[in-house]
């Protein structure tokens, strides 16, 4: 049974499809488990065919590129329609990478300087206008993915790296396997009253999860923390127990708060990856965007809303264990940028100058910061592992966006620029040409501003 | 369909991992960029690829492979886990795969020697006469005999012929 | 720096490379450390071993970590593998109570129970720590300012820094410290902290040569005549396999591998023949010719 999967170009360059076939002869493992039914650069089926498919036909959609014109937003909210998952492939489809600037100008300016003004126009026959007619309409702004539809999984990068793409397609792939438990009983079954651990006060999952297959034994010394999925068939009677018992803790310690997180990584299959953001992954949602879970009352209780499996008792527990984890600040979430994985050497992060990075050689063994060079490293998130500075002797541009935490990476990086820069902030602003094209370069349009913005007319 | 995740494995990996800070991996390839082996055996080992299948839960794409040495290949020197920005001990969860690899009977025999030595003389290497008269040689005093009785007991208890398949 | 402490050679000095075993007793009396038996069993091999079966090395640790406590000393190990053994068997058990539990209900067949009193030392950390560099400085009688010397702390020294908590993982400054005491001189090579490529030649040699051919590269074009380390695993691949190197890669070495231990004996005017070193595999005559008076 291969898994169905759709591949759309918006506004894009390509290069993220170029990364995934960069790996290889890799791919071979991979493709014998796929069905490509749409990926214009490579295959040639029409849009004809997409639009003709069932709504939600096609497991995984793929859109690489930004909502340039109309086409572009069409394509998008068709995607969204005939995909189950969507992924937001690139620093254009996540951030609006370089596009993105774009939005610093009027519409009319930019295609007067496309069609018009361009060097490369020179005949007669330019008549001062450009085309309307087979074109499909230029947004006003230049749009991500995000601004159409809901995204499911973002890969940021311009690229992503290979093996970035490569494990989150691995990935989307685990999540097709059929359960492997067997989720038309709970692992309390047969488990007789009084017996099991909740019941005894203890933290125990098995009243809402799958036993094996093969009914493997529940040991009753040791707390069952979901390995075989959720199940079906929850015992109602200690699933209750469960939620009161966790309802009555006012702080979670350490060692029952890493129970739940190991509850909530087997249960529901999270990846254990940070490249990507994966909206299904409550732990990273709660970890990096908590305002985007609601909270909602059972009864007195307080929990956060969780609705993935459709069964309520199950969905109340999640949720009662994602907000004591909130709560209890036993949250934990390691997060990293480029700085982490760069092999530079610092020893003082300050500097009194400010070079654009064309002027002189830089040190290949100093932080690019020291040496006055800017680079976006500590406002970008890793995953590339710093190959710019690392390999290329280039200072980081960011394109892997910021941490999903951070609203604007520019605003964040000025912030961290100005903290370090010791010189004379008069020289900066000399010096600064074009601060939205340095510090925003891949994330004008998500950014605070997101582009140029007019008084209101008066 | 080879994109089941073994879930016993991904339970036994966060028993090793998750300590009590959730650390993802980032798959940045710094791992890989220091390991020395990676880097002398290029496409045959890379610790990288090895996180990527553990947390997938996808151990069987390492312990399928025909080349022993993509497990195998890891000499536990501890570089990738200093260097790793999220501190994911990989030698800890490679080793591991290993176990599972020794239990599977897909370990070199290196390893299953070493270990069948250990079990009958409580030493991976045995002392021999030759060595007993060499020491004497130098003046430096006869090694005290371990307890070997001792160490089958314990070898006993952690059914360690059980897990080398010595047994019928 | 008063009481005895029980030696932990390991198998690989104990039982095959005994006059390792000779130059650190010596040394070690010289220097006024005191150090007992005691019937330690494999340590076990954290490479080897450990990869077999994790629960079996833990219990074995423990085992010996239970012999010292039992004594109520401390341990100075020869070798980084028995040292990493044996200090991230104490560190996993006195962190983890599941796992300590788990590993007593095992010792308890043999009548011990780990309990975490005893401490480790590699012996690096003891002779800077507890005999100190000047102490070292005033036993030297003999100039070996004609050494160049390459140091090779190797993997299981400072590495995973988290358990062994000693010197710095990638650029270890405690082995050099001591190598200049003896007044020989210290030579900075770029691949200092690589491996020396062990533990990869259980499985395939080809690679454990591979990784070995770029460390002496690196060390032949820094201009070093000698090789100093602390492990008798590193000793063995680098003083034994440099002929192996010319034959796979046709490239000549031939710089001699001292162990600390030997450095210091021959600082401190014990003869070659006295720490035998013609049982080394690659010539050491190099060494007699750079030794001075």
């Amino acid at each position: 049974m291969s898994a169905k999967v759709a591949f759309m170009q918006l506004s894009s360059c390509w290069g993220c499809h170029q990364s995934l076939l960069n790996a290889h002869l890799g791919l071979l493992k991979v493709l014998p488990e796929l069905e490509i039914v749409y990926w214009p650069a490579v295959v040639d089926f029409k849009l004809e065919s997409l639009k003709k498919r069932q709504d939600g036909e096609i497991i995984v959609g793929f859109i690489e590129g930004a909502i340039r014109n109309e086409q572009d937003r069409q394509n998008t909210l068709l995607m969204r329609k005939k995909c189950k998952i969507i992924v937001a492939l690139g620093a254009c489809a996540v951030h609006g990478s370089v596009l993105g600037l774009a939005n610093l100008y009027d519409k009319e300016d930019l295609l007067r300087r496309k069609f018009v003004e361009a060097d490369s126009i020179g005949s007669s026959d330019v008549k001062g206008t450009w085309p309307k007619e087979h074109v499909p309409e230029t947004t006003d702004r230049l749009m991500v993915v995000e601004d159409v539809i809901d995204v499911d999984l973002k890969l940021p990068g311009c690229p992503p790296r290979t093996s970035n793409i490569v494990s989150a397609v691995l990935y989307l792939l685990t999540l097709l396997a059929p359960p492997q438990g067997d989720p038309s009983k709970s692992v309390y079954d047969g488990v007789p009253k009084g017996e099991s651990l909740v019941e005894k006060g203890e933290l125990c999952f098995g009243s809402i999860c799958a036993p094996s297959k093969d009914g493997s034994v529940y040991n009753k010394h040791e707390p069952w923390l979901g390995t075989y999925g959720l199940t079906n068939k929850p015992d109602m009677d200690r699933a209750k127990k469960l939620f009161e018992l966790l309802s009555l803790k006012t702080k979670l310690t350490e060692e029952e708060a890493v129970k739940i997180k190991k509850f909530l990584m087997l249960a529901l299959n999270l990846p254990g990856f940070e490249f990507m953001y994966f909206k299904g992954d409550p732990l990273q949602v709660l970890a990096k965007r908590p305002e985007s879970i609601k909270e909602e009352k059972v009864g007195n209780t307080k929990i956060l809303v969780f609705k993935k499996t459709g069964i309520k008792i199950i969905d109340d527990i999640i949720g009662l264990c994602l907000l004591k984890l909130r709560d209890s600040n036993q949250l934990k979430f390691n997060q990293a940028t480029v700085c982490s994985t760069c092999e530079r050497k610092v020893v003082d992060k300050t500097t009194a100058e400010f070079k654009r990075d064309y002027a002189g050689i830089a040190d290949m063994n100093k932080c690019f910061l020291e040496q006055g060079y800017f680079c976006a490293g500590p406002a970008t998130k890793a995953g590339c592992g710093t190959i710019c500075p690392n390999r290329a002797n280039a200072p980081c541009l960011g394109c892997y966006g910021p941490q999903e935490n951070i609203k604007d990476q520019g605003a964040k990086m000025l912030s961290t620029f100005a903290s370090i820069f010791q010189g004379d902030p008069e020289v900066l602003k000399e010096k600064v040409l074009d601060p939205a094209g340095l510090f925003n370069r891949f994330t004008l349009a998500v950014s605070t501003l997101g582009g140029k913005i007019k008084d209101k007319e008066a | 369909m080879t994109f089941v995740p073994n879930l016993e494995f991904k339970k036994l990996l966060l028993d090793v991992h998750l300590r009590d800070e959730i650390k993802y991996c980032y798959q940045c390839n710094r791992c890989s960029d220091v390991c020395p082996v990676a880097a002398a055996a290029p496409g045959r080992y890379e610790p990288r690829t090895l996180i990527m299948a553990s947390f997938l839960g996808l151990p069987q794409l390492a312990l399928g492979s025909p080349d022993k040495f993509m497990i195998w290949g890891c000499q536990v020197c501890d570089t990738c886990d200093e260097i790793c920005p999220n501190h994911i001990e990989l030698t800890e969860i490679f080793t591991l795969i290993k176990n599972i690899a020794v239990q599977q009977g897909k370990a070199p025999d290196y390893y299953t020697s070493q270990a069948k030595t250990i079990l009958q003389f409580g030493k991976a290497i045995p002392m021999q006469p030759a060595i007993e008269r060499r020491r004497q040689k130098f003046g430096i005093p006869p090694e005290p005999k371990c307890n070997v009785d001792e160490i089958k007991a314990i070898l006993t208890e952690t059914k360690l012929s059980k897990k080398l398949n010595m047994e019928g | 720096m008063a009481e005895s402490k029980l030696l932990f050679p390991g198998c690989m000095i104990g039982n095959r490379i005994p006059y390792l075993e000779a130059s650190a007793r010596k040394v070690f009396e010289k220097l006024g450390v005191k150090v007992e038996d005691a019937p330690f069993s494999c340590c076990p091999d954290p490479v080897g071993f450990q990869s077999t079966d994790k629960e079996s090395w833990l219990a074995l640790g423990a085992r010996n970590l239970c012999i010292a406590e039992q004594m109520g000393k401390n341990i100075v190990s020869l070798c980084n593998g028995c040292t990493q053994t044996l200090t991230a068997v104490n560190h996993e058990l006195k962190n983890n109570p599941h796992e300590k539990e788990k590993i007593n209900k095992i010792l308890k067949k043999v009548n011990k129970e780990f309990k975490g009193t005893s401490n480790v030392y590699h012996f690096v950390k003891l002779l800077k720590e507890e005999v100190g560099v000047d102490k070292i400085k005033s036993t030297v009688t003999k100039s070996l300012s004609n050494l160049k010397v390459a140091c090779h702390t190797g993997c299981h020294y400072a590495r995973p820094s988290s358990i062994m908590q000693y010197d710095d993982p990638f650029e270890p400054k405690v082995l050099r410290e001591l190598v200049a005491a003896t007044g020989a001189k210290v030579v900075d090579y770029t691949e200092e902290a690589l491996c020396c490529g062990t533990g990869a030649s259980n499985t395939d040699p080809n690679v454990g040569l591979t990784v070995l051919k770029r460390k002496m590269d690196s060390i032949k074009k820094a201009g070093a005549n000698a090789i100093c380390v602390i492990c008798p695993s590193c000793f063995q691949q680098i003083d034994g396999n440099q002929k192996a190197l010319t034959k796979q890669f046709g490239t000549e070495y031939e710089i001699p591998v001292l162990y600390l231990t030997e450095l210091l004996a021959l600082a401190m005017g014990y003869s070659s023949e006295e720490i035998d070193l013609k049982s080394h595999r690659t010539k050491t005559e190099i060494i007699d010719k750079n030794i001075g008076g």
